[in-house]
This record gives C-alpha cells, structure tokens and sequence, in this order.
C-alpha cells in the first residue's frame, strides 16, 4: 500500500477531472482519471484504486452500469465509491445506494466535501479490502 | 331558424306502402322547407340506406316485417351507444312503454300513429335534426377538450422534465466555476492578493446564488407534479447551521453586513429535513442581507418557544428599511419582489421566499414575518421538536396544511433486530423514508425502531408494510455488502381523529413505553 492513498476519478467532465484531481493531489492523495465509464472500469480493475469518485451522466458506460459492473467483479466489489453527480433524480439516488455507493454528493461539491468523504471512506476499516 | 330554406333528406321505414306515402304527404305538404323523401320496407333495408345515404331523420314505424324498430334503433348505435342519425319513431296509438324505451335507445323523439297532423310531425323532425346537431357539436367540443387536456398534461410534463434537465445542465458549469475559484481563491495556483480574494468570494457569491436558484425552481417544479421527497429526522439545528454558515458568512462579508448566529444553549433536537431547512436558513438569510443597508447587521437566532415547547423558532433579523404592512402577506407569493427602494438590481428571480414557506410548510412548521418600516425586518419560522410525545399531537394539527383534512389516523411500529449493524440500520432508516409519502409521520424512536403515523386518504399500514418489504428485497438482490436487516411490523389499529384522539394518542404513549427498559 503506498503513502499516497489512490483515487480513481471518472468523469466525462475534463474541466471537472482537472479541478478535483489538483484538490485531491494537494490533500495527499495520487489521482488516476477516466472520462467514461468503460475506460473507468478497465482502469479500476487494472490499477485497483482506494477508492473511486464517479459521475453518472457519462457516454459509452454511464456511473450506475459502472458501478454495477465493479460490484460484480470479485477485485473491486467493496471499493469504495463516491457519487459526485449533477443528477437530482431519487430514482439515481436509489439505485446507488442499493449498490453500495459510499456517499451521494451533489454539484456543485462545497468546499472540502469531496475530501472529508474520501477521508472518511478510507479510514473505515472495511474500505481497507 | 333558417328552416324554409333548408333542404332535408328523410327516410321513411316501414313495411306498409300506405302508410309511407300518408307520413310522405304529411311531410311535404305546405311546407316551406323542401323534404326529399326516401323509402325503405324492411329494418335491413332501412338500415342499409342509413348508411349508404346518411338522411337527415329517419321516421321508424315499430313493427317491421325483419325486426322490430326498438331493435333497429340498437343496431343503428354506435360503439359508444350513440345514435348520430336523428331518428323519429312512430308508435302504436296510447303505446307509451315502446316509446319511452324507444327514447332510451336514441329515438330523438316520437309520434303516435293516427294522431300524426303535417305540423306535428315536421315540427318532430325538425326538433330530432336540430337536437342531433347540437349534440354533435357538444361531442366535438368535448372531444377537442379532451385531446386539449392531454396536450396540457404533455406540456406539464415536459415542463418539469425541462426544468429537471435545465438543473442538471446548470450543475456542471457551477461545480466547474466554483472549483477553479476556490482553487485560486485557496492559492493552489499561486499566491492571490486581498484584493484579488475579495473579488474572488464575488465570484464565489453569486454561483452560489445561482445553485440556490437551480435548487429553487427545481424543489418548486416536483413541489407541483407531487415529487418532492422530504427526509425528515431527528437532527440538530446547530448541525444544520454549521452546514450552510461559511457560504453565509462568506455572502455577508462581501455585502459588508455583520452575520451573527446566537443559537440558544440546550436547544432540543429538532424532527426535519435537514437539507431542506438548510436551504430555508440560506433562503431567509440572503433575502435579509439583500435588503440590509451596508454596515447592517443580520442575526438568527435559535429558541424554544416559551408557549408551544413543541415547536423551535428559527428566526433571522435585520436592520434594514422594512417590509409595508400591505405587502407583508405577498412577500411569500411566487414571483414577488417589492417595488421601491428597498429594490436592488434583479437578484433571483422571487422564488426565495415562497420555496421557504412552503419547505417550512413541509416540515410542519409556519413561518412568520414581523416588519418596522425604517427599523428592519425579522423571519422566522417553527419546527418540531423531536420529542414524539409533542411531536406526534402538533403532527395531527399540521398534517390537513399539506394534505385534506384528516378524519381518522393509524399508527403502527416498525422493528429491526436490535444487534443489527449501525451503517446498515442507517441505510435502513433511508429506505423506510424514502419509501414514505410527505405527510406520513416516521419517526425513529431508537437506532432499530421506527413509529409511523398514516393519515386517512392514504395507502393504508399494510400496503405501507408490503412496499417497503419490496424495496428491501429489492435493495437486498442488489446489496454486494452485508444485506439490510428484515423490519418486522405491528399495527396498532385506527382511530377517529373526531373522538378517539385521547385513545389514540394512549396508545402511542403504550407503545413509546413499553419499549423503553429495552433500550441498550
């Protein structure tokens, strides 16, 4: 396990992608990024990040048939996931739950939410398989 | 009317050649209105010729050779049971049952053979012609309403699809701009000036104003279509405060007005939606710094009321230039922002205010306005304290504001196995209430029992039990991690809120009672 916690963030957003993975660097952590979902997942399963930050409105794979696949997967199955979505449907909230999303955040994120997440998600102990 | 000059097509049905040629005479004779007069022997007949000629008025006689004309006037309906053709039947002398059942079936009207005069049965066919007409055109309208109606149901809904879609556009821009701006703000991409931070919480400011009106036309959109999920819990408003204060601090800073937060010591929880009484305390307090003078000040205050201790006041006062007493009552109504002074430029678009009241509404509490033209303005707004022994009595004077009024209540308890894991007991409190409609009352009495109150006119305890026992079945199939806990439930019965309250209410003290040497 290195020093630098890595982060797996997947959104189609570049902007996006950029923004967080500077917060995310400076707070200690090592950022790997996707811009959709199938990338995402190659990516996760290859590199097996900490955690993974996810987007749901995304084009070739969308968030929840991401997070879907990575729950069916034995190497990522319990990592954990943080929802960062513009997506305001209960409907999308539902189904994260149900698939074991860690938390939903909402954009635009406030200050520090994104890192208190990561943070909270990866001091569990569980987080740690 | 126009009748002289009109020209009408009838077809006379009946077996006997006589008889047509009298009605035939009957008809034309001194008339000013010409009748072309067709004929036909038989029911079949008759009926072929209706369809292949489409008279104006049919004239039936009863007996047919085929079938009788009550039978021809069935045939003759369409699948709706409607008769378009105006059809005049002609019945036996004194045979009022055949009529009447004859008027049933969609004869316009009828005449007695051998009381037939040439007036009476062109007035007769006439009225049946006319009467034929209008009903047409009541049906045409009626259908042009209808398709209208299921048009205005497709705007609506493609109005609040709009709306959702517009949020969700709008979202990603904001989080981009709010990430790069307290990027540099936070000097990660080198050092920033006080000058250049100041300009940088404008910025910042006015994008959270911009999500505040996203998050506003969004609640106000499902508000309308019966979508708005509220999540209400036991929570702390000091909680709720400390999650929305650095924006607001930040906002009043840049407007140069004093923020103060003076929360009462040993306030009691509160029983509410935490992100929606958030976006109340945003809403009420960047309405108060908008229309506070420079150098003003804007403080909210927390306290339990003295005269109803089933309720906490939020409330948020500013010196400021007031509020009109003829404006107090509209300042919560949609699209209102006052005229005059007090205006500056066109922040939001009105919508503040009236999201607040009615999120206060939500969450069983009113709000209040209290107003001194020239010395300032103080909001406030109630919640319930999350006691059940108060919160379930202010609940049943509350619960006909959002929903009709009430006429009987249910209560029944929900109990999850007490060892069960903490997260997953959460995650199971988030399942029951979403699976809950607004005006249902669940409150969690401890980490693995939950008591719901269900007003009348809604699904009752059982379907209740067997939604939620889908949802967590489904949840369950889905779940990788441990599976949610199994809720075993128990109904406790109905009462009318008219003369059984004091019952009711007994046994909800039994039920808080019973379980409380449990408690580990």
């Amino acid at each position: 396990m290195s020093e630098r916690p890595l982060i797996l963030i997947v959104d189609d957003d570049r902007d996006i992608v950029r923004g967080m993975s500077l917060r995310l660097r400076v707070n200690g952590y090592d950022v790997l990024s996707a811009y959709d979902g199938a990338q995402g997942l190659a990516l996760a399963r290859k590199s097996l990040p900490r955690a993974v930050v996810l987007d749901l409105r995304m084009p070739v794979m969308d968030g929840l048939t991401m997070l879907a696949e990575l729950r069916a997967s034995p190497t990522t199955r319990t990592t954990p996931v943080v929802i960062v979505s513009a997506n305001v449907a209960d409907s999308a909230r539902k189904r994260a739950m149900q698939l074991d999303a860690s938390y939903f955040l909402q954009k635009p994120l406030r200050d520090g939410d994104l890192i208190s997440a990561l943070d909270t998600v990866l001091s569990c102990p569980e987080a740690a398989g | 009317m126009n009748e002289p000059t009109k020209q009408r097509q009838i077809l006379l049905v009946d077996d006997s050649p006589e008889d047509r040629s009298t009605y035939g005479r009957l008809i034309t004779q001194r008339s000013e209105c010409r009748y072309v007069i067709s004929e036909a022997e038989t029911g079949a007949e008759g009926l072929e010729r209706c369809r292949r000629d489409k008279p104006d008025c049919v004239l039936l006689d009863y007996s047919l050779p085929d079938f009788d004309g009550l039978e021809f006037l069935s045939r003759l309906c369409d699948a709706r049971g409607v008769t378009a053709l105006p059809v005049v039947m002609v019945t036996g002398r004194g045979d009022e049952t055949i009529a009447v059942e004859a008027l049933k079936r969609g004869a316009r009207d009828y005449v007695s053979k051998g009381q037939i005069t040439s007036e009476g049965i062109r007035r007769a066919i006439n009225n049946a012609v006319e009467k034929a007409a209008l009903d047409q055109k009541l049906r045409e309208a009626n259908e042009m309403l209808a398709q209208q109606n299921l048009r205005l149901a497709e705007l609506y809904d493609t109005a609040h699809q709009f709306v959702d879609n517009v949020s969700h556009e709008f979202r990603t821009p904001l989080a981009v701009i709010k990430e790069f701006t307290s990027i540099i703000r936070d000097e990660l991409a080198g050092p920033v000036g006080d000058e250049q931070r100041e300009y940088l919480d404008i910025v910042a400011n006015r994008v959270d104003d911009l999500e505040n009106m996203v998050n506003d036309m969004l609640d106000i959109s499902r508000l309308e279509a019966g979508l708005l999920g509220v999540c209400r819990r036991k929570c702390r408003v000091a909680d709720i405060v400390s999650h929305v204060r650095s924006s607001l601090e930040r906002r009043a800073e840049v407007s140069r007005i004093r923020l103060r937060f003076a929360l009462d010591d040993g306030l009691p929880e509160v029983y509410c939606d935490q992100e929606k009484i958030g976006r109340v305390i945003i809403n009420l307090t960047v309405n108060a710094i908008k229309f506070s003078h420079e150098g003003g000040e804007v403080t909210l205050t927390g306290q339990r009321r003295h005269k109803e201790p089933a309720l906490v006041t939020i409330a948020l006062s500013a010196t400021g230039p007031g509020i009109a007493p003829e404006h107090r009552d509209a300042i919560f109504e949609r699209f209102r922002q006052l005229e005059g002074a007090a205006r500056r430029s066109t922040r939001g678009f009105g919508l503040g205010l009236n999201i607040a009241n009615e999120l206060v509404h939500l969450n069983f509490g009113d709000i209040f306005l209290e107003s001194e033209l020239g010395a300032g303005s103080t909001f406030s707004f109630t919640i319930p304290v999350a006691e059940p022994r108060l919160l379930i009595p202010w609940y049943l004077t509350r619960v006909d504001v959002i929903r009709e009024p009430l006429s009987t209540v249910s209560l029944a308890t929900a109990h999850a196995p007490a060892e069960a894991n903490a997260q997953l007991l959460d995650d199971l409190d988030q399942l029951v209430q979403h699976q809950l409609r607004r005006c249902y009352l669940v409150f969690r009495t401890r980490s693995w029992e939950w008591l719901v109150v269900v007003p009348s006119g809604q699904p009752e305890v059982g379907t209740l039990v067997s939604r939620i026992n889908d949802a967590l079945a489904e949840s369950n199939r889905n779940r990788p991690g441990a599976a949610l806990p199994r809720l075993a439930f128990k109904t406790h019965g109905t009462w009318r809120v008219k003369d059984q309250l004091p019952e009711f209410l007994h046994v909800v003290e039994d039920a808080l009672r019973i379980e409380e040497p449990v408690c580990v």
